[in-house]
């Protein structure tokens, strides 16, 4: 099989789910969906698999591929979707194999050292089909995502997927402009030049170098970015339709954002704690998936526990319990607080965009307090990383400024994940330095890494904002909610 | 005619804002594909691990990984008899590199003057499993087993067929291989 062979199969499997269990409404966003939502699915097949000892081969890849399509068929055939969804999907799918068609030509990746090394362990992985001992403490120095999609290299006859971080950045456009145009229509908003408007938005966003680059750049990060952005645009649109069939697609995206990095469980809590604790979407559409995701990152983290080094200075079977723990925790915390009886936490969820922000500016001021020298060096080195480097030029300073902009005009609803979301991650990122050596002036660094996640956030937050104002009908959602 | 708003300004300088902002990211990715070293850039590569490898600017990986995958093109479903001191390596050289491993105790050493004369003989000095520490390849072409073997400086390592350590060690002795 070749490499475009198997990202057309991940496609199609992840478009069948998305169709079967997701907003078959928006059969376009489903196809955009497809192939993030598709690899996702099948790291955690794999990860099921290596988890308990069965080996994955092709044979069994295969076959667990099969059962899980013909289910999705099998359930999308009795919502008897129509035929404007198919011929949709149709157009769509033809698109994709145009574009994976191209992106497959040719390797254009960049390959650090931890690039080769997620390419050593994942190849690993794919000749033998299961974790060796000592195998569990190499997983540990980096997140487990990365390893498993480019192990899926078992199905194909190269010696690595090349083309894989493209074909992560094309998701991730499609779903960033059929999400905008999507919230656009929800707010109400009439732009003549709606398409147009949309693409600069979207040029400007995946333009930025540090993201262009990451587009090739074998590592965890644009993934990320585009599973964070995956979750939240769905969340959002999920919360301003109040229409729940988003939603167990957007938790097949925190459970890969949770895999993605060995902080991505916090990154996680952070954002569910802006979407999930204010949300006034039913609990019978939140908590199955919000369980789903949590208990298998769950047994992913308490089984990395097993094997993590004491002696690591990135995770150790501490920490391990830590991520294992904190997102099943926050699962919890969740159930019981929309328990009917629990009556001061509802209260409390609702003030979660405010104490989400106040407990990270407590932290960074114990931070700061504990250790100032370290967090001090951390601070300048990526404060400078983020504003004069060549390669985040002067795109912290755009958001920035457009942020502030964006205070002497209206709101968006529910826009906490965004607002709340993105300082507060770039709190954690800072935070995270406690236990580790500075950050410094690099394009290698971890933090100047790790602020793309949200790049993508914060323009497509900064498009539902302003675009609006660009209407020649002022938007109906604008004016109700009137705040800033 | 439409009547401008405070809002309808303010949408406009966003969507200036982008274009400019977008205009600098074209010339930025063009400049920094000039200005960057050629492996931090994005361009067309070696679909070769391998190669990638060896071409890497970073220590670790032109010697250490790139020596894995050269070993798993070579050897991979050979026997590497290798020394407790080179322990470390055993889950690389199984796992990424593909070969079967045994581990003796102690360390595996012939003398300097041994080294010297097998130096000619190997394909190559240029590989590492450890950044401070060539690895010289002896090959043979139906062997099974290799042996791995230091310098006993320790700044050598010797990759050499068992037979032919044997029969060295055994002379070195001073005893009939």
């Amino acid at each position: 099989m070749s490499q475009w062979a198997l990202f057309i199969t991940v496609y199609l499997l992840g478009t069948s789910i998305c169709l079967a269990l997701g907003p078959r409404r928006h059969p376009v966003l489903c196809c955009a969906l497809g192939f993030p939502i598709g690899l996702a699915v099948l790291a955690g097949i794999e990860l099921l698999f290596l988890g308990t000892g069965v080996p994955f081969t092709r044979v069994t890849g295969l076959v667990a591929m099969l059962i899980v399509f013909a289910a999705a068929i099998v359930w999308l055939r009795r919502a008897r979707p129509s035929r404007f969804v198919w011929q949709r999907a149709a157009w769509s799918t033809l698109a994709f194999v145009l574009v994976s068609y191209v992106i497959t030509r040719e390797n254009l990746s960049v390959l650090t050292y931890d690039s080769h090394y997620i390419l050593l362990v994942s190849g690993a992985i794919a000749r033998d089909g299961v974790l060796w001992p000592g195998m569990l403490g190499m997983l540990g120095n980096y997140g487990v995502f990365q390893i498993l999609a480019h192990s899926l290299v078992l199905f194909t006859d190269h010696g690595f997927l090349w083309a894989l971080q493209p074909m992560f950045a094309a998701s991730a456009i499609a779903v960033f402009a059929i999400a905008l145009a999507q919230g656009l229509d929800a707010l109400g908003v009439k732009l003549r030049w709606r398409a147009l408007a949309i693409a600069v938005v979207t040029f400007a966003t995946f333009s930025i170098y540090m993201l262009l680059r990451h587009a090739f750049y074998i590592q965890t990060n644009f993934a990320t970015a585009t599973y964070l952005l995956v979750f939240c645009t769905l969340f959002w649109l999920s919360e301003i339709e109040q229409e729940t069939s988003r939603l167990p697609v957007a938790f097949v995206a925190i459970f890969a954002v949770a895999l993605q990095r060995i902080e991505g469980p916090l990154i996680c809590v952070l954002f569910l704690s802006l979407s999930v604790l204010p949300s006034r979407l039913p609990s019978r559409a939140l908590l199955p998936g919000l369980l789903g995701a949590s208990v298998a990152v769950f047994g992913w983290y308490m089984l990395l526990a097993t094997g993590a080094s004491e002696d690591s200075k990135f995770l150790s079977p501490t920490r391990s319990y830590l991520m294992a723990c904190v997102l099943l925790g926050f699962t919890g915390y969740v159930a019981l607080s929309r328990w009917r009886w629990s009556t001061p936490l509802p209260w409390l969820n609702r003030r979660a965009p405010l104490l989400v922000p106040a407990l990270f500016a407590l932290a960074l001021a114990l931070a700061f307090a504990l250790q100032l020298d370290h967090m001090r060096k951390s601070a300048a080195g990526w404060l400078q990383c983020l504003t004069v480097t060549p390669y985040w030029e002067h795109a912290w300073v755009v958001i920035c400024g457009l942020a502030l902009l964006g205070l002497a005009i209206p709101g968006v609803p529910f826009r906490w994940m965004f607002v709340c979301g993105i300082p507060c991650n770039m709190a954690l990122i800072l935070l995270l330095v406690l236990k580790r050596t500075p950050y410094y002036v690099g394009m290698g660094d971890s933090a100047a890494r790790m602020a793309i996640h949200v790049v993508p956030l914060a323009f497509f937050y900064f498009g539902l904002k302003f675009l609006p104002l660009l209407a020649h009908e002022p938007s109906a959602s604008s004016q109700v909610t009137g705040d800033r | 005619m439409r009547q401008h708003t405070r809002g309808s300004w303010i949408g406009w300088l966003f969507v200036l804002t982008l274009l400019g902002h977008a205009s600098w990211n074209v010339y930025a990715f063009q400049r920094n594909q000039v200005e960057f070293p050629p492996d931090q850039i994005v361009r067309p590569r070696s679909r070769q691990l391998e190669v990638l490898a060896a071409e890497s600017s970073m220590t670790v990986v032109r010697h250490t990984f790139a020596s894995y995958h050269r070993i798993a093109r070579r050897f991979a479903g050979k026997t590497f008899v290798i020394g407790d001191d080179h322990l470390p390596h055993r889950f690389s050289l199984e796992r990424m590199a593909r070969v079967n491993v045994e581990v003796v105790s102690g360390r595996l050493t012939l003398p300097d003057d041994v080294f010297a004369r097998l130096v000619p003989r190997a394909l190559t000095y240029s590989w590492h499993l450890t950044s401070r520490t060539p690895l010289g390849v002896i090959l043979s072409e139906h062997e099974t087993r290799y042996v791995l073997v230091s310098r006993e400086d320790r700044k050598v390592d010797l990759l050499m067929p068992e037979s032919l350590y044997t029969h060295e060690r055994a002379t070195s002795a001073g005893v009939a291989p």
